[in-house]
């Protein structure tokens, strides 16, 4: 199901079954016999669950456009290697205010892949700092 | 609402609340109905009255009890209670009750009758007591329904005496 057909399950499911309670408490309290009520409303429930529980098609008509899979080959994720090796050249001119801007741009390029090795690289940039204090 | 798991769950909790919420609106319904029952009891014979070994007064009678009790029924009751107790009192004790008869009325069409019978538990005072006892014949009736709360009321007669002495 997608987004709007989840939201249409719920509500369907609620009206229906508040629906049913008032025909069914109408119906047996009409015909004096708390049996018929019980049935009413237990033919009420299994009609819902008959509705809203199993994935029918007009319950996914707004569905998600995920992206294709071709699509995605041509746009690959950024390597690691590129950050690390930009990180290393500029180690040997160590001044305290190009330290600091570097690790900001770090952390703007960061991805998933590559989080690790520049959380290691930050720390032994600190390092350097607090020794030259 | 994600899987199939998930909206079964939804649906069995919400549905089964809403039951008892029905329920609940179905016993407070009760509250619509005045009930108007009338019962009247006959002491049709003192069979004998004699003082047990052990020092006890014992007495057993020929009762008539006859009632309607259609009033009491409705959509919501599963059956009605009813019992006749006698009740005295003596020096020892202000009020004493002692259940004589009782019965079970599963629907409106038995809850009119009128019974003949011997009281059906035993009249045994607590000591010697009853000799020319007056007393009070009160018929009780439980309404038990099908969901909800119990009620319960009586209705009290006078005016019944022993003998004098033992027969």
């Amino acid at each position: 199901m997608d987004w709007q057909g989840q939201k249409l399950a719920e509500q369907l499911m609620q009206i229906l079954l508040a629906a049913f309670a008032v025909i069914a408490f109408v119906i047996g309290y009409g015909l004096g016999s708390f049996q018929m009520m019980l049935l009413v409303y237990a033919g009420g429930v299994v009609l819902t669950t008959l509705i809203t529980i199993p994935n029918w098609p007009f319950f996914n008509r707004n569905p998600l456009k995920w992206l294709d899979p071709s699509e995605a080959e041509k746009h690959p994720k950024p390597q690691a290697a590129s950050s690390t090796s930009k990180k290393k050249a500029t180690k040997n001119g160590l001044e305290l205010g190009e330290e600091i801007v570097i690790v900001e741009e770090q952390v703007v390029n960061l991805d998933e892949q590559s989080m690790p090795t520049a959380t290691l690289q930050l720390k032994l940039n600190f390092g350097n700092i607090h020794g030259d204090w | 609402m994600h899987s199939f798991g998930y909206r079964a769950n939804a649906l069995l909790t919400f549905s089964v609340t809403i039951l008892a919420l029905m329920c609940a609106i179905a016993s407070l319904s009760d509250n619509l109905n005045s009930p108007s029952p009338t019962a009247q009891v006959q002491v049709l014979n003192i069979n004998w009255f004699q003082k047990k070994p052990d020092g006890d007064d014992e007495v057993s009678m020929s009762l008539n009890v006859s009632s309607n009790l259609e009033s009491l029924f409705t959509w919501n009751t599963k059956q009605v209670f009813v019992f006749v107790a006698a009740e005295y009192d003596t020096p020892k004790n202000s009020l004493n009750q002692v259940s004589l008869w009782d019965g079970i009325i599963p629907s409106k069409e038995q809850a009119k009758f009128s019974i003949h019978t011997t009281n059906k538990y035993r009249f045994i005072d607590e000591g010697s007591n009853l000799r020319g006892k007056e007393f009070n014949l009160t018929m009780h009736w439980h309404v038990m329904p099908k969901t909800g709360k119990m009620s319960a009321d009586k209705l009290v007669m006078t005016g019944y005496r022993l003998p004098v002495t033992y027969r």
